[in-house]
């Protein structure tokens, strides 16, 4: 740089020039520095102690680049270079200067070549101090770059926008996430219109006003393309200047981190429920021996709460004994990894034993950790149930061994399944054999009762149960029970219970033999008792009956007795007409007779045995009929008679006249003399019985008499003088015999009788008695 | 715990349906945030909009919307502590004209609904399980407390898409 020439008048105006040029620099805020051609410093303003430090003198002086950042001095001394060569021109530049403290600042230069100008003479350097702007400037530039490596390496989306507007800014990320091609696209959108449930935006919407700001809010996000994905925003309002709000914020796809979640939460969930839902025990233990899961029925199975046992270890819950017991086993899992099944002993919560098998095996997570994982099952039920069932089996077989009873059971092919000693000896003792389980048993009987055993055992295996005897050829009997055994409802097998039992069956034969005594001798009795009953009734009868005989019979033989008195009173008086008298008398003594012969009649009935005796019964009955020879009507009546014999006839004779006597009389008595008078008799006789019937047309008898005409003394019929004894005589002899009678008759027609007498061909031995 | 939207009352059935959430108090939260939501939007001349001569204005909506949550969470307080009176319905055209609605700027009922909703919740948050699932008889009809808790968030659903609907179109 040049130093400024002088003249003495030039001097004058120069100084009054500078002097102007210095009042006005010296009042500016900016800081001026002049220069000589030789960059050598002739003057600084004040304000330089500001922004440098500097007094003046300390710069006045020194060459200018003393005070610039070596890294800039280069471009200042090109720049200086530059102005020097160009009067009146300038250049602005940025560059480093350094304090007195040897701080240093950036600066702007505007440099201007004023060597020619009047009053100054000099290069002039104006600058100001441009700290703050550099920083701002530096501070945007590194925003771009971060922002261009965030554009352009981030997945993160980023978006700024206003309020229940639109979006100001989206990154590339922020477009791609949603499948926009532009940000034109993009900002066309309202932003919740992106959201898939409005229900979720609402509410990060509301959280964000509420605090601000939100982190980690998640919502489902709807893409161009209809796709849905999670999203985790972070978010926060600012103020913008026209009073409304604006957001700025991240998004981040979450969908897989979300879905592995709920897989976690699935699969948990899931693991959750087969704990839950199983019924056996089950927990995991980690390497202290502390439960750190475990389901409903361990809990159940220790008779504590989750919440109790979760975080504890045996030593809790269990005796020392017991403890060291698992603790070894839960040991040797977690060293060897094996899966151990071990028999164990643990007491409830009620302080019972209970017997668990328990089955551990190792796990190792993701970090190494180890973990045992058990499966409980409590046996102590079944245990003791077997134990019991073996108990039971035992006394079965002592009760089995004992008895002398043969007890087997055989399967649906004939063969053993069990049976006692006493069978095996018996079969033994029939077949020179020792029986096995599984042998047949129809293959080892000898032939015969081997078809009786298929049979019965047969029977049994269709589901019958029964008890059969059979009798060996040693004469032995045996009483076989065969039962069906059944496995639920199949039939499976039979059981056999066999006894000898031919001491039993003597005494059941003797004892039947007294049975049968004591039942004939029942019936006798019986009998008897029926007899006397009998004899009583009948005892009974007659005395009633002799009675009404008393009674009858001195009526009866007074009343012609007095009329045979009256006539021979009348004879002594009417002399004249005696042969008269004697007639009638003779007709009221013929009566009497007829009446003592009734009565001698029923003398013989009611008194006589009847007596078995060979009868000529055709004979009888014309015997009877020619007795009424003496009747005036005898010859009224046309006597019939129609026999039809098979066999010979064996009865009493007596009693059998004295019925037939009777019934022929009362047809000749009642006949109608207006009629052509008949009396039909007819005669079957065969092996069994004699059958007599007696058809007449006489004057019958009416409906009402017909059932009293047996009884004594009983007069159907006004127009007879009869004694009242015949039927009742009649029925007599028939019962005696042993017969029937059966009588049918119309009032004004006639009778017909049948007489029905057994034939007693051979003698019988409880014939009626009388 | 899911509602039976069968054991609602058929005069309150449409609202409950327009819930899509299972959770009432979720309900409650959304429908809030979502009246809220379009109260702002609201420019203030809208005001005293009225679609049709002899209808509400959005003002007049907004306060029956603010009286008809007052008056079912009255009744679900009453249900939850075993009241058995039976409860007497209300004339929602009788209140309308008393309500005041010209003295108030949609702000102030915006505050009102937000705190009243807030109130709410915190009533409904009281409830245990056992209480939600208790029912009694308003209006002649027996409703559960959860129910009138859906009835709140329906019943204001429904007036907010009628407003968007009737009142909003451009």
């Amino acid at each position: 740089m040049a130093r400024a020439k002088s003249t003495p008048r030039k001097n004058h105006l120069v100084q009054e020039q500078d002097l102007q040029f210095r009042s006005i620099i010296e009042k500016s805020n900016d800081t001026f520095i002049l220069y000589n051609p030789q960059g050598i410093i002739t003057y600084a303003s004040p304000s330089i102690k500001k922004i440098g430090s500097y007094a003046q003198h300390e710069m006045v002086g020194r060459p200018g680049v003393d005070f610039i950042h070596a890294e800039d001095r280069a471009l200042a001394t090109a720049k200086f270079a530059e102005v020097l060569a160009k009067p009146r021109r300038s250049v602005v530049f940025e560059l480093r200067l350094v304090r007195k403290n040897k701080s240093l600042f950036w600066a702007e230069l505007v440099l201007t070549n004023m060597l020619k100008t009047r009053g100054v003479h000099a290069i002039v350097n104006n600058f100001r101090d441009i700290s703050e702007r550099k920083a701002a400037q530096e501070k945007r530039a590194e925003d771009k770059k971060l922002l261009h490596v965030l554009n352009t390496h981030l997945s993160e989306g980023i978006f700024m926008g206003i309020i229940g507007k639109r979006f100001t800014y989206a990154n590339g990320a922020f477009l791609k996430l949603f499948g926009f091609r532009t940000f034109a696209e993009l900002q066309r959108v309202k932003p919740a219109k992106l959201y898939l449930h409005d229900s979720q935006r609402l509410l990060l919407v509301a959280d964000l006003m509420k605090k601000r700001k939100i982190e980690g809010g998640e919502a489902q996000f709807k893409r161009k393309n209809g796709e849905v994905f999670w999203g985790k925003l972070n978010a926060s309002v600012f103020d913008l200047d026209d009073g409304s709000e604006g957001f700025i914020g991240t998004l981040k796809d979450v969908t897989a981190e979300k879905r592995a979640q709920q897989e976690i939460i699935d699969s948990q969930k899931f693991t959750d429920n087969i704990l839950q839902v199983t019924t056996a025990p089950v927990f995991v233990k980690d390497a202290q021996h502390r439960w750190v899961m475990a389901n409903e029925a361990f809990s159940k199975f220790l008779g504590r709460p989750l919440s109790e046992v979760l975080g504890k270890n045996d030593r809790d819950f269990l005796s020392d004994a017991q403890r060291k017991v698992f603790w070894r086993v839960d040991n040797e899992v977690l060293r060897t990894g094996k899966t151990i099944v071990n028999e164990e002993h643990v007491t409830d919560r009620d302080g019972n034993l209970r017997e668990v098998i328990t089955t551990k095996t190792r796990y190792v997570d993701g970090k190494g950790n180890k973990f045992i994982v058990a499966y409980l099952s409590d046996v102590t039920d079944e245990r003791n149930a077997s134990r019991s069932i073996r108990d039971l089996y035992q006394k079965l077989m002592a009760v089995l061994g004992s008895t002398n009873d043969r007890i087997l059971a055989l399967d649906t092919q004939f063969r053993y399944w069990v049976f006692n000693p006493a069978h095996a000896r018996s079969m033994l003792g029939l077949t020179g054999k020792h029986i096995q389980p599984g042998d047949n048993i129809l293959t080892l009987l000898p032939p015969p009762l081997a078809s009786v055993a298929r049979r019965e055992i047969s029977r049994a295996l269709r589901g019958q149960a029964f008890t059969s005897e059979n009798k060996l050829p040693n004469g032995l009997i045996l009483e076989t029970s065969y039962n069906p055994v059944r496995d639920k409802k199949k039939i499976v097998g039979v059981s056999l219970f066999i006894r000898e039992i031919n001491a039993r069956k003597e005494a059941e034969q003797k004892m039947l033999q007294l049975n049968q005594q004591l039942k004939d001798q029942n019936i006798e009795l019986a009998r008897n008792k029926e007899e006397l009953s009998e004899t009583l009734k009948e005892l009974a009868a007659r005395n009633f009956e002799l009675d009404q005989l008393m009674y009858k019979t001195s009526h009866d033989l007074r009343s012609p007795l007095s009329s045979i008195m009256g006539l021979v009173n009348l004879a002594k008086i009417d002399r004249h007409n005696q042969d008269d008298y004697l007639s009638k008398i003779e007709g009221r003594i013929k009566k009497l007779d007829e009446f003592v012969r009734s009565m001698l009649n029923y003398a013989k009935v009611s008194r006589k045995e009847t007596v078995r005796e060979p009868l000529d019964l055709q004979k009888l009955v014309e015997g009877c009929v020619q007795e009424l020879a003496f009747l005036e009507n005898y010859t009224a009546i046309r006597t019939t008679y129609h026999a039809q014999v098979t066999s010979e006839f064996y009865g009493d004779e007596l009693l059998t006249k004295i019925i037939f006597g009777n019934i022929i009389s009362n047809a000749f008595k009642y006949y109608r003399p207006t009629e052509r008078s008949f009396l039909r008799i007819s005669l079957r006789i065969d092996a069994t019985q004699a059958r007599i019937g007696f058809e007449d047309n006489g004057i019958g008898i009416r409906q009402e008499h017909i059932d009293k005409i047996y009884n004594m003394f009983y007069r159907a019929t006004d127009r007879s003088e009869g004694s009242g004894l015949g039927m009742y005589i009649v029925k007599q002899a028939v019962d005696k015999l042993g017969g029937q009678i059966a009588l049918k008759s119309r009032f004004g027609h006639g009778t017909h009788i049948q007489v029905t007498l057994p034939n007693r061909l051979t003698p019988l031995p409880h014939a009626v008695k009388p | 715990m899911l509602l039976n939207l069968d054991t609602i009352p058929a005069s309150y059935k449409k609202y409950v349906k327009l819930i899509e959430e299972t959770d009432v108090l979720q309900a409650l939260r959304i429908s809030g945030h979502r009246a809220q939501e379009l109260v702002h939007t609201l420019k203030p001349e809208a005001a005293d909009h009225r679609y049709a001569a002899g209808k509400w204005s959005v003002r007049e909506v907004l306060c029956h919307v603010i009286d008809a949550e007052r008056i079912f969470a009255y009744r679900a307080l009453r249900f939850a502590r075993h009241d058995q009176t039976p409860l007497a319905s209300f004339d929602e055209n009788s209140y309308a004209p008393h309500a005041n609605a010209q003295g108030r700027t949609l702000k102030q009922l915006a505050n009102e609904m937000t705190h009243l909703r807030q109130s709410t919740l915190d009533l409904f948050e009281g409830f245990s399980p056992d209480m939600l699932l208790r029912k009694g008889v308003a209006s002649q009809a027996e409703i559960s407390v959860m129910a009138l808790g859906f009835v709140i968030a329906g019943h204001e659903t429904h007036h907010l898409l009628v407003l968007k609907d009737r009142y909003l179109k451009p």
